[in-house]
Formats: structure tokens, C-alpha cells, sequence
């Protein structure tokens, strides 16, 4: 198709809820597609800007000054035409506009509201706040705090199916006294969900019908034994890309300059991770932390799932991080002293001021921490959630609604691949940093292949695999993924072993045999040749990926990093002792080359 | 080079100010347009019904939802008053007796068998919306009173509770703000302090009556003890810590920017409107001081978007807003196009600067604002 149409240049932006991100990919004269250039600006979808068209003119505009080929006119990217400026196709993804935020409406906090709850976190929401006749606050507190939140969408539950009508019928008049505004489009009318007892929308809807976007979905709390939380799930991840995200400023005029319609980076980014898992066979794991949230994709045996962490990212959300995973969980994974006065300060500085960067290493290690935790915390909820998000209507015992239970339907052992995306893996200063977040944020076991996107463009080839699908995967296997490190970690009976398993590794310059101790990082290069092989002979309570003792040789990849062996055990246990896990910190960063740190004693 | 601008707060000596203020529901205004009022002047009110208690009378009383009304005493339509008994059982031969009474004062709403709720509604209450700008009424609606003026205005980067007004006391300048600094001649004003202040202070302040604190900066460890949690997202403006708290430069210990400290000074003793009301996010909301220069706008309204964009040039006068020059003003000398290798290793585009010190430093462009 490329080459019918002469496709010379392609240009693709990702508006992200904190930078805007372009590329832009050309034609080589041998006929090959690859990446020319990459730039980035400022989202300018907030205030005083209130246009997402300024930040991608901006973004462009610098990619224009790094590459030397001339893509802006007045104010718009030159399409179609000269071979030497502009672009045949511009594309975009976005997720301005930051995670979802939900207010939750019930009758009784404990039932349909939690059940509420649970279907807009599954769907990836932020909960703002949850209002329920029983939550202690007046009826013109609820108003003035609805008026003040600004939710993106309401999910209203409550009543199960022949239950109370009347409560709902209640909080509906609350809602209209509230009459929400969005945080986008002054027109815009807040959508509602209506996921309560059914005999009640004919009078909710005779409440709110004129002055909200009322959406009828199954009762999320039909019976008290009852959860169904699929069909309000499903509603709320098609409302936000499909109305919330499109009242964001300036999202018209971007709507007229793309050459096909904006993809929603989330759907962009798993069209990518889907087609790799089922090209290569092989399951895959990915993860993109941004700004204000962390989404998880998963292409395990076939079936592919996507979550939304969207209260964590590290900007807007990175007060969240450090909330959710407490600062000890933060602090343990630094090679030096710090405080929680020091994490906070700057966690909170960082969400004030969301577009700063590091600019000491001191910094880079604290943030490096908290993304640690941003995917641990978000590969968790990704486990928890993978089973639940597939279309089948999941029922739970009254002893199991008050357990939270849910059984994971994948983990770290199932990955051949994990793929790290976002600003702060892709754009690592170092590729062995990246590596080793990802060791420690996933705790891969076995053989698994560490790959990054290298400049966080799988979104951009998302959407262009739309319409060139060739030139999209032509560019991600030269451009895109970028091999950083083959991981082999070791789970089982380690710590009390002196040697915890044996490796040979043959070159074409011979054989070197290496003994493996317990709770350190290997890190092997490659050869000139770039490949190398390798067996691995774990001692018979160890597991090396193949079962307990068992032994096996593999072919190296050439990677950035090599191949990196773990021998810190399933699940990583960091030690107690501040001074003895600083110690053991500043050796695996040491080991890894993931900072150049003296050993301190 | 591109238009690599970063915007910053608001810091107008003299500028429009319009504020929209929601009527309540069912409300109306009480002023018209070509009014001039006051902050504290009431511009809107309603009357509003009062709220619904449920009472679980059914669990209560130990019965089955659909038996529940004929063990009450009240029905439908009565007054009740707080601690007044709606209804009694007794089990086992009368030795064991159930009562249900009323939390609230209010009348029976509902009684619902369904559920096997009663449902009492308080009195209702009288809303009123103040102008909470001292100025001119230039639009009224059926929903809303537009208040203009021009003013000084000071956006924060970050608060805690809603609007207010209060006379402006500058307590102290370049240090953070201690007990000492605070005494009843502070009750009802807005204290502002250089700096940052401490955990003692704000405790004295609240009980000097303080309406509002301005500050350079606060300690993670200080706002937690006023909120009493870790914060997770900057969605602030409901908390009622019984003061409003605005900070002008972020978190740690830093000194305020000398335009903010000098606009402040020049309007010391002079009444303010303040909010802490701050989302940072798409739709952002800043905290804000509005000093009233003019009971009229000068201008017409700029559409209420208070801040600002610039570009960054050689001269550009700018602030830096991370470690290791976290605060400090200087001058832009350079702006390489090509991305540099900074400490971190990192290779971003910076702009070279030149502090007030007269030190050449290299900055991220990412982590600078620009200021007039």
C-alpha cells in the first residue's frame, strides 16, 4: 500500500495529559521506512492555553528545527505534496485531559455504592468522592462538594432490582441542584450512568432526563448477592474515550488536520502489544506509566487485556504513588539515606509543577524509586482485574462481595516479554536504569526478554498500523522496541545456598564457567559477534524457569544491557537493616550499571 | 526556535477580575446590575429544604421491613424532635425491648416497607451566595451574578479551604512564620510570611482567629499535620481548617518570589478576597488573592482566565522551579536547539542562565517559569 501511494513522510503526535509527543517517520532512499526525528512540547490543553493544538504545533515545530525538513505554515503541518517538506499522512493518539474522574452515587455506602466503586476503578477511574445517604454529610454539602469536584462522569447506583426507588429518585434532585460541570466543554453535558434499580430510571430520568447524559446500564447491585459490574465497566471506558476526551480544547481543530481519526493512545498503544503477542507467539507484558496514570497490557496465551491505573503516574498522580505505597515501600530502594520529609516534598513539588525534571542524580534515583512502586502497585491491580474485564458476568457469594477476591488470571512466570513504555522508562537516562526498574517493578522469573520502547512512539504506530500496518511494523522492529536486557531470575531455596547454580557461557573464544551466588545481579555482555550461548545448571531447589534443578542452554540476544541474572529470589525481599539494603542497593545498581556508585562500606 | 513558552502563575499588579457566582438552587439574586457591593454582601439566596435522615428503623426494631409500620408511633407528615421515640417492639414475653428514635429534629417523610426506612427531613435552611469580590454587578441571571472589578491579583500554586476576605498583615518578611510573629492583632486577617511556616504557628493562628495564611511554602510534614493525611491528588478547596492557606512557591523551605512579597507590602492593610481552591490538572484551578483597586472594571473582562503564557528569548527573566536552583531568578543567555547531557545524563533541551549571583548555569527548559 506504501508504495502505491508514495508515502514519503508520516507525521504522528501523542497528545499525553502532560507532553505532547511527535514523530516523524521517512522514507530512506533504499526504500526503507524509519524514524527521522522525535519532539516533544507541553500539553496545552489547560488553561490559559485551552487548546491541545498549540502544544502539537509547538511539538512539531521543535521536531522541524532537530530534523532540518520544514513541516509547519502558518500554524498548521504542511501536508501532501513536496517530498522534501511536511508529511502525506499526520496521525495522532491522545490521552490529555489527565486520568477519568468519577463521582459515585449510592443509596448505602456498603452495598451498590461499593459495588459502584468497584465497576469505575475496574474501568479505570479515579473516584473523586462517593455520596450515599449514609456518608455522614448533609444534602447541600453533597451539592457544594459536587459542584466543586468536577467529575468527568457519574456513575448513580443504588436499589437493588425491586428495591427502594424513592432514595434514588432523592439523589437524583441532589444531582440536579449539584448540576455538574465538566472540566471540558462549557456546553458539555456531564454524563450519568445509571446503574441502579431499573424501576427507577423512568423517575430519575424524569429528574435529571433534560439536564445530564443519562446512560442506562444493568444494575451493577441487582440482588445482595448479586455484583454485575461488567456492563457499567464497559459504559464508562466508551463514554471517556468517546465524549469526555473529545470536549478537551481544541480537539476540533485537531480533529480537521488528521488524516484518520484520533485514537485514544491506551487503544493505540494494546493494538501494538496484541499484534507483537500474536506475530512472535509468545505472551507479553507492557506497561505505560505516564503522567497521571499507569496503564498495564497483557497478551497472555491469546487473550489480551488492558487495565487503567489511572490513579498513578508520576506527575499529577505522584503523590498518589507514594500514598498508596507508603514511603517505606518508596524509601527501601534507594542507594542512600533519605527522609520521608525529602520524598514528600519532592513528590509533591513534582505534582504541583507536573512537566519538571530531574536535574541531580539524587532526584533521578527518587523518581526512579517511585516508578518502581507507580508499576509494582499497577501490576497488581493488572493481576487482580485481568479476569474480570472480559465480557462474562461474574457473580459473587455474599461472603466473597465483603473479601474483594478475585482469583489472577496471569503472573510475572507467564511472560517471555515485558515492554516498558512512558516517559520515565523510555526516556531513562540510562537503559541498565530501565532494566533494573523493570526487575524490580515486575520480578520477572525465568528467561524473560526486557524490551523498551525506545522513545515512546508504540502509541504512534498504534494508530498508524491503522492505515499502513506494513510501514508500522517495519518501523517498530528497527525503531521502536529496543532489546535492553534477557533476564534469567532464579526462584526457590537460594538464600541458604553458597552457590545457588552454575552458568557456562560459550563464545566463538571459547567456554567460561561462572558459579552463581545468592542475592546478587549478573550482568553478562555480548561478545564482538554480539551473540553468545549459554547454560544455566540450577542446584536442585532452585528454579531456573524450567522446574526445580533443571538444567538448560539458551542463545543469547544482543541487547543494550546483556543478559542479566537474578539471583535475589521470588518474591524479592529487600533487607530490614537501612544501612545493610542501602549497601545492597548501591551493589545491584553497581552491578547492573544502572549508576556509577562507590561502594560504600 | 519554536514557541517553547512555559507558562506561569499570575502575578498582576493591576488587572479585570469578573467572578461568576452560582445562585443557589431555586434561588434569586437580591442585587441587580450597576450594584456596587461588598465582598461579605449577599448577592443570592434560597431557601433550602432541609436534609433527609434515614433511620433503619426496621433493624432497629428488630422486624421484617413489612411489619415494621405497625410497631411505629409516627406517621407520615408529623414533627418529630430529636431523641422522641417513632417506635417500639419487645421480644421474649416483653423482656427484651427495642426502641427507635429520632436523631434529628425534622417530620416524617417517608416510611418505606420496602426498605424499612424512616425518613425524616430537617427544617429547612436559608442559602445565601456572598459576592466574595468587592466591585460592580455587571451580569445577572437566572442561575448566576457576575461581580467585576480591578484588582491586584496574586495566584498561589497551591491551598487549602475555600473564599474568604480579610486585611492584609504582613508578619513576617523573609522568615518563616513563628509564634512570635502572631498575636491578637492578627484575628480576621490574611498573615502573610516570606518563607514558610511552622506546625506551632498555624495552631497559634487558628486560635488568633486567622482568617487566611499566605506563605512562600510548607513543609510535607506541617500540611500533614493540618489535613491529618497524606494528600494524593491536588483537589483542595472543601477542607475547613477554619483558615485558608495559600502557598506561592511549593513545598519545602523557600523563599517568596520578591514581586509577590513587594505587590503584597504595597497593599498591606487593605482588604482582600482569597480562595485555596486548587486542582492541578486539565482544567486547572489555582488559589488566588484578589486586592480590589477599583470598584469597577477598568477593562472589559478577560474571559476569567487568569493566567498567562510567554515565550522564553534571550533576556527572558525567569524562575527557577527544581533542584539544585529550586527558587532562584535569573536571566536567559542562551537557547541551545540541540538536546544536552545534563548531571543526570539525561539529554533534554536547556536554556543557559545567568543567576542573580552572576553564576552561568545550564537549566532544563522544562524546569523554569518566566516571569515579567
Amino acid at each position: 500500500m506504501a508504495e502505491e501511494r508514495k508515502i514519503n513522510a508520516i507525521i504522528a503526535t501523542d497528545c499525553g495529559s502532560t507532553t505532547t509527543k511527535v514523530i516523524l517517520i521517512t522514507r530512506t532512499p533504499e526504500g526503507e521506512y524509519r524514524l527521522a526525528g522525535r519532539g516533544e512540547a507541553p500539553t496545552t490543553v489547560e488553561a490559559p492555553f485551552d487548546d491541545v493544538t498549540i502544544g502539537v504545533i509547538n511539538a512539531v515545530t521543535e521536531l522541524q528545527e532537530i530534523t532540518g525538513r520544514k513541516l509547519v505554515e502558518n500554524g498548521k503541518i504542511i501536508l501532501g505534496g513536496d517530498p522534501d517538506e511536511g508529511a502525506d499522512l499526520y496521525l495522532s493518539t491522545s490521552s490529555a485531559g489527565g486520568g477519568l474522574q468519577m463521582a459515585v452515587i449510592g443509596v448505602v455506602a456498603s452495598l451498590s455504592a461499593e459495588s459502584a466503586q468497584r465497576a469505575a476503578l475496574g474501568a479505570g477511574a479515579i473516584i473523586i468522592d462517593s455520596f450515599t445517604y449514609d456518608d455522614g454529610r448533609t444534602e447541600q454539602e453533597r451539592v457544594e462538594r459536587i459542584r466543586h469536584i468536577r467529575p468527568d462522569m457519574v456513575l448513580f447506583s443504588g436499589g437493588t432490582e425491586g428495591g427502594t426507588k424513592k432514595h434514588l429518585v432523592e439523589m437524583a434532585e441532589t444531582l440536579l441542584m449539584a448540576d455538574p460541570k465538566p472540566r471540558f466543554g462549557e456546553l458539555f453535558k456531564v454524563p450519568v450512568i445509571f446503574a441502579g434499580n431499573s424501576e427507577a430510571l423512568p423517575l430519575v430520568t424524569d429528574v435529571l432526563g433534560k439536564k445530564v447524559d443519562l446512560i442506562k446500564v444493568k444494575n451493577v447491585r441487582p440482588s445482595m448477592e448479586e455484583e454485575e459490574l461488567n456492563d457499567a465497566g464497559q459504559a464508562i471506558h466508551r463514554l471517556f474515550l468517546e465524549h469526555v476526551m473529545a470536549q478537551a480544547p481544541g480537539y476540533e481543530k485537531l480533529m480537521s488536520w488528521v488524516s484518520v481519526p484520533i485514537m485514544p493512545t491506551p487503544s493505540a498503544f494494546g493494538q501494538c502489544i496484541a499484534a507483537v503477542g500474536k506475530k512472535e507467539k509468545i505472551n507479553v507484558l507492557a506497561a505505560d506509566i505516564g503522567g497521571a496514570t499507569t496503564d498495564v497490557f497483557s497478551s497472555v496465551h491469546d487473550r489480551f487485556t488492558r487495565t487503567v491505573s489511572a490513579n498513578y503516574g508520576m506527575s499529577y498522580n505522584i503523590c498518589n504513588v507514594v500514598k498508596e505505597a507508603g514511603f517505606e515501600n518508596i524509601l527501601r530502594w534507594l542507594p542512600f539515606e533519605s527522609s520521608v520529609n525529602e520524598l514528600w516534598d519532592m513528590a509533591l513539588n513534582k505534582m504541583i509543577r507536573p512537566t519538571t525534571i530531574p536535574q541531580t542524580e539524587r532526584e533521578l534515583m527518587i523518581e526512579q524509586a517511585i516508578v518502581r512502586e507507580a508499576l509494582r502497585l499497577s501490576f497488581a491491580h493488572h493481576m487482580r482485574l485481568a479476569g474480570g474485564l472480559k465480557g462474562v458476568v461474574r457473580q459473587r457469594s455474599v461472603a466473597e462481595a465483603f473479601e474483594q477476591k478475585g482469583a489472577a488470571a496471569i503472573n510475572a512466570g507467564d511472560m517471555d516479554l515485558i515492554i516498558g513504555s512512558g516517559g520515565a522508562l523510555s526516556h531513562a537516562p540510562r537503559r541498565r536504569q530501565t532494566a533494573l526498574i523493570m526487575l524490580d517493578a515486575f520480578e520477572p522469573e525465568g528467561i524473560t526478554e526486557l524490551d523498551v520502547d525506545s522513545i515512546f512512539m508504540l502509541p504512534h504506530l498504534g494508530v498508524l498500523s491503522s492505515v499502513e500496518p506494513d510501514i508500522a511494523l517495519e518501523v517498530l522492529h528497527r525503531d521502536c522496541l529496543i532489546p535492553i536486557a534477557t533476564s534469567l531470575s532464579l526462584k526457590g531455596q537460594l538464600k541458604d545456598k553458597e552457590v545457588c547454580a552454575e552458568l557456562t557461557i560459550n563464545t566463538p573464544e571459547g567456554e567460561t564457567n561462572y558459579k552463581l551466588y545468592p542475592g546478587r545481579l549478573y550482568r553478562f555482555t555480548e561478545t564482538a559477534e554480539k551473540i553468545f550461548t549459554f547454560s544455566i545448571r540450577p542446584d536442585r531447589e532452585v528454579d531456573a524457569g524450567e522446574g526445580p534443578g533443571v538444567e538448560y542452554a539458551r542463545k543469547a540476544r544482543f541487547s543494550a544491557v546483556g543478559l542479566v541474572i537474578d539471583t535475589r529470589g521470588r518474591p524479592l525481599v529487600l533487607p530490614a537493616d537501612p544501612a545493610e539494603r542501602i549497601k545492597k542497593n548501591r551493589s545491584w545498581a553497581r552491578s547492573i550499571g544502572a549508576f556509577d556508585l562507590e561502594e560504600k562500606s | 526556535m519554536g514557541n517553547a513558552f512555559t507558562p506561569g502563575l499570575l502575578i498582576a499588579p493591576r488587572t479585570a477580575v469578573t467572578k461568576t457566582r452560582k445562585l443557589p438552587m431555586g434561588g434569586h439574586a437580591t442585587v441587580a446590575v450597576g450594584d456596587i457591593v461588598t465582598n461579605s454582601q449577599t448577592v443570592g439566596m434560597a431557601n433550602h429544604q432541609g436534609p433527609l435522615t434515614l433511620v433503619r428503623a426496621a433493624e432497629i426494631l428488630e422486624v421484617d421491613n413489612d411489619r415494621m409500620a405497625k410497631h411505629l408511633t409516627c406517621q407520615v407528615g408529623d414533627i418529630v424532635q430529636k431523641d422522641q421515640l417513632l417506635g417500639e417492639t419487645s421480644h421474649l414475653f416483653g423482656l427484651v425491648r427495642n426502641e427507635c428514635r429520632s436523631p434529628v429534629n425534622g417530620f416524617i417523610e417517608e416510611i418505606s416497607e420496602t426498605n424499612g426506612f424512616v425518613a425524616i427531613r430537617e427544617p429547612a435552611t436559608i442559602l445565601e451566595v456572598q459576592a466574595y469580590l468587592s466591585g460592580t454587578v455587571t451580569r445577572v441571571t437566572k442561575t448566576d451574578v457576575d461581580v467585576s472589578c480591578t484588582a491586584c491579583v496574586i495566584q498561589g500554586i497551591f491551598g487549602l479551604g475555600g473564599e474568604s476576605s480579610g486585611e492584609i498583615m504582613i508578619v513576617s518578611e523573609d522568615e518563616d512564620i513563628t509564634l512570635e510573629n502572631l498575636t491578637e492583632k492578627c484575628e480576621g486577617k490574611i498573615i502573610v510570611g516570606g518563607r514558610s511556616i511552622e506546625k506551632d504557628a498555624i495552631d497559634m493562628a487558628r486560635l488568633c482567629k486567622v482568617k487566611g495564611i499566605v506563605v512562600a511554602s510548607i513543609e510535607h510534614s506541617v500540611l500533614h499535620d493540618i489535613l491529618g493525611e497524606y494528600i494524593g491528588v491536588a483537589i483542595t478547596g472543601q477542607e475547613n481548617l477554619g483558615f485558608t492557606l495559600i502557598v506561592t512557591e511549593g513545598f519545602g523551605k523557600l523563599s517568596m518570589d520578591k514581586r509577590t512579597m513587594e505587590l503584597l507590602k504595597r497593599h498591606e492593610e487593605e482588604s482582600a478576597s482569597f480562595n485555596g481552591s486548587t486542582q492541578i490538572r486539565a482544567g486547572v484551578v489555582r488559589p488566588e488573592v484578589i486586592i480590589p483597586i477599583l470598584e469597577y472594571c477598568e477593562t472589559k473582562d478577560q474571559g476569567g482566565s487568569l493566567a498567562v503564557a510567554k515565550e522564553l528569548q534571550i533576556g527572558t527573566r525567569i524562575r527557577i522551579i527544581r533542584a539544585p536552583y529550586f527558587g532562584e531568578l535569573a536571566t536567559v543567555k542562551e537557547l541551545p536547539e540541540q538536546p544536552v547531557a545534563i548531571a543526570t545524563e539525561a539529554k533534554v533541551r536547556v536554556l543557559k542562565a545567568e543567576l542573580a549571583s552572576g553564576e552561568s548555569v545550564t537549566i532544563p527548559r522544562a524546569n523554569v517559569e518566566i516571569i515579567d
